[in-house]
């Protein structure tokens, strides 16, 4: 990780999804931090905000909703992209009121991943409401979301 | 009127008349050789009467000793007869005392005939006319008496100790009717004996100025010994109504027995063991395929029966002679004419002789064909319900299930589009591609596993019994539903006891069952504060039992919904049919077990289910 490269924090309960993803954005340039829990991306982004943050809803402990509550209120929050394995009914809108800046369903491709990081990191909307993975299980497993 | 006349005339008629009875039942019944010696008896009394009558009406010396001296020939039967009834009614007499006191009677008798006038008196001189009874009679005036009489005395002195001894061991049997019959028969002899003899010998010794009247001592011994005998033909009489009442109820009892049998088709038969001869009603041969005619043992039942069953019968039933004797099996019997296999059901008893050895097997069997296909088809029905249950669950949990699939597919998905800018490097970083390859086989193994447990879930079919760690049924369970758990914010607490015995039972049904605990203590739980929502899964031994309790800290249970949540179609829940309760209880029952609710002590509820360990379990 360089000083120069945008820093994406993942925050995600499974070790072979922060691995996977962790992989995907250095191999695109980003640098990368991973955690495993709420509290502990909290400490380290209190001190150190990264540019962006992905972030799991379903966690023991803390959860994805718990965290962007907490997020909403910092004045210099980094915006936060919402990944999900289970799109459960009013979850999209639950985080968007609650400040994410993109909403997108595992699994999701890499083009999708990318816009949607880079478009938060430069501030801008995400607005790319791509279906991630043609002839996926869902059929449509990735809700684009603009905020 | 001359009423001595009357009197010993009507003694006489008297003893006839009952002579005569007691002649007619031994005549029906010649085992009863005491009515036969009551009738030589009474015969005999009514031939001294009338001896006495012409003794009393002798005008002349010489037909007063003719009399006195015949007299002794009725005395010699009555003899016999008193001691023939005393053998046989009593059954206690000694014999040669009998035969003794009967032999010197008969020696009296021969010296009656062979002495003097008679055996009391060598000469009697002359007679004397008295008044009694208002008449004249005749009695003894002056004689020579005989000593030859001693004879005579010591033959009633021998019968009244052959009574007397057969009376007392009669009483010391200790029976209530053997005491009657030794105080009323035995004690009236003794008394009367001893009262005809002693008044004989004072009227003899010219002591009483009387007539002889042996007639009327011996008339309440016959009554003594007529009462008993009508006793015993009342009580016999009674008995035999009794015994055909007994006999028409049991004829109808049959009749209704064998009414039954037919109508249910009930086969009864007995197992000669000893001789291995199986008895059978026409139902049982029929259910067997014998002929009426057919031997039946015990191999040519066993051959009768499906191969596969006939080890399990003769196990029973050597179960049944070795041990309690009770005998109990289910086999199937080919339909004669080839048709399809009937279930036959047999219960038995066996009856052991006085040396413990099994003497003979008696029991019943029962066409249970129908029953057995209506118990199949509701096992069927029973299957295809929780098999709709299953889906109905899994449906309920697809959001965890698409979250269980999503993980493993997304870390695949982004591995590989990793491992693609990886291998466009110059050079390509192999190194991290094979790092990334590895992850994607472990990550595509997780997917797999997740379809195969949903696969197993929603398979049909017949249930199959297999030995199961209870605690790895539950960690299956638990990976299934833990994205929903965690999705509902619900902490999972494990107390699972190390060591516990393998249940048998049927995998599929038993995650079933647990995950419908486990998505009721959820629900239960939606009201529940985030930090409250928590759910125990305990294991524990129970006996030849193995408890698995969910406990979790929801709404708990209203009054009576304990009972009432196991009916089908109730439920406390705005969405479901209220089945799932209901058919983990058909699935447990049908696994031996027992599955209950009880109120959390600390709060909401917990579901205990109780499942047989395998040792105590029959597969």
């Amino acid at each position: 990780m360089t000083e120069s490269r945008p820093v994406v924090a993942m925050l995600d309960d499974e070790a072979p999804m922060r691995k996977a993803l962790g992989r995907l954005l250095r191999a695109n340039g980003f640098g990368v931090e991973s955690f495993s829990g709420g509290d502990e991306f909290l400490a380290a982004a209190a001190k150190h905000p990264p540019n962006c943050l992905l972030l799991d809803l379903q966690m023991p402990g803390r959860g994805g909703f718990d965290v962007l509550s907490i997020l909403a209120k910092w004045p210099d929050a980094p915006p936060a992209i919402v990944i999900t394995a289970f799109d459960e009914p009013g979850a999209c809108e639950r985080a968007r009121g609650l400040g994410a800046v993109a909403y997108l369903l595992k699994p999701l491709d890499e083009e999708t991943l990318l816009s949607a990081v880079r478009a938060a990191i430069e501030g801008r909307e995400a607005t790319r409401p791509a279906s991630a993975l043609a002839g996926g299980i869902d059929g449509d497993l990735t809700r684009g979301e603009s905020t | 009127m001359n009423w001595v006349v009357v009197a010993w005339s009507a003694a006489a008629a008297a003893c006839l008349t009952v002579a005569a009875m007691q002649l007619a039942v031994w005549w029906k019944d010649r085992a009863a050789w005491a009515h036969l010696a009551f009738s030589v008896s009474a015969v005999s009394v009514a031939a001294i009467a009338v001896c006495e009558l012409a003794m009393i009406r002798a005008p002349t010396v010489e037909q007063f000793a003719a009399a006195g001296r015949w007299i002794h020939v009725p005395i010699l039967s009555l003899h016999a007869g008193i001691v023939g009834f005393v053998w046989f009614y009593f059954g206690t007499g000694r014999a040669w005392l009998g035969i003794a006191s009967c032999g010197v009677r008969l020696a009296s008798l021969i010296l009656n005939f062979l002495s003097g006038e008679n055996l009391e008196y060598r000469v009697i001189t002359s007679l004397r006319d008295i008044e009694f009874l208002g008449g004249r009679v005749s009695v003894i005036d002056s004689a020579v008496h005989n000593p030859l009489a001693r004879v005579s005395e010591i033959s009633s002195m021998l019968v009244l100790v052959f009574v007397a001894d057969a009376a007392l061991s009669l009483w010391r049997r200790g029976g209530r009717d053997d005491r009657r019959r030794a105080a009323v028969v035995g004690g009236s002899m003794v008394f009367f004996i001893l009262v005809a003899a002693g008044h004989a010998a004072l009227v003899h010794a010219g002591v009483v100025r009387s007539p002889l009247m042996v007639t009327f001592a011996f008339l309440p011994i016959l009554a003594a010994m007529g009462h008993e005998l009508s006793e015993d033909l009342f009580r016999t009489l009674r008995i035999t109504r009794e015994l055909e009442a007994s006999q028409l109820a049991l004829r109808d009892s049959e009749k209704r027995m064998e009414l039954a049998a037919v109508a249910t088709g009930l086969g009864f038969w007995i197992w000669d063991i000893p001789g291995d001869e199986i008895w059978a009603t026409d139902e049982a041969r029929a259910l067997f395929g014998f002929d009426r005619s057919e031997r039946v043992n015990l191999d040519a039942f066993l051959e009768r029966l499906h191969p596969d069953d006939r080890e399990g019968a003769l196990a029973a039933v050597a179960k049944a002679l070795a041990g309690g004797g009770d005998y109990e099996n289910e086999h199937r019997v080919a339909s004669p004419g080839g048709g399809p296999m009937r279930w036959i059901a047999a219960r038995g008893s066996v009856e052991f002789d006085g040396a413990g050895r099994p003497s003979r097997m008696l029991g019943v069997s029962q066409d249970v064909t129908r029953q057995k296909q209506a118990e199949r088809q509701l096992e069927q029905q029973r299957t295809e319900l929780a098999h709709i249950s299953r889906a109905v669950v899994l449906g309920e949990l697809s959001g965890s299930l698409a979250h269980e699939l999503n993980q493993p597919l997304a870390a695949i998905l982004s591995n590989a589009q990793a491992a693609q800018r990886f291998l466009a490097k110059d050079p390509p970083d192999l190194a991290e591609v094979r790092d990334i390859l590895s992850d994607i086989v472990t990550e595509d193994r997780r997917a797999g596993e997740v379809i195969r447990r949903l696969r197993a879930l929603l398979k049909g079919g017949e249930p199959k019994r297999e030995p199961l760690a209870v605690g790895d049924v539950i960690e299956e369970v638990l990976a299934l539903a833990r994205s929903d758990l965690i999705g509902r914010g619900v902490a999972v607490h494990r107390d699972l006891a190390g060591g516990l015995p393998p249940l048998s039972g049927d995998r599929v049904q038993l995650q079933q069952v647990l995950l419908n605990l486990i998505i009721n203590g959820c629900d239960a739980m939606a009201e529940t504060p985030p930090v409250g929502r928590t759910l125990t899964v305990a294991t524990a031994r129970d006996g030849a039992m193995v408890r698995v309790s969910v406990a979790d800290s929801g709404c708990g249970l209203a009054d009576g919904d304990a009972e009432r949540i196991f009916q089908p179609f109730f439920t406390t829940k705005s969405h479901g049919l209220g089945m799932g309760l209901a058919i983990c209880r058909s699935i447990i029952a049908a696994h031996g077990g027992r599955i209950w609710a009880e109120p959390n002590p600390d709060r909401g509820a917990v579901f205990h289910v109780a499942l047989p360990v395998l040792q105590e379990t029959r597969l």
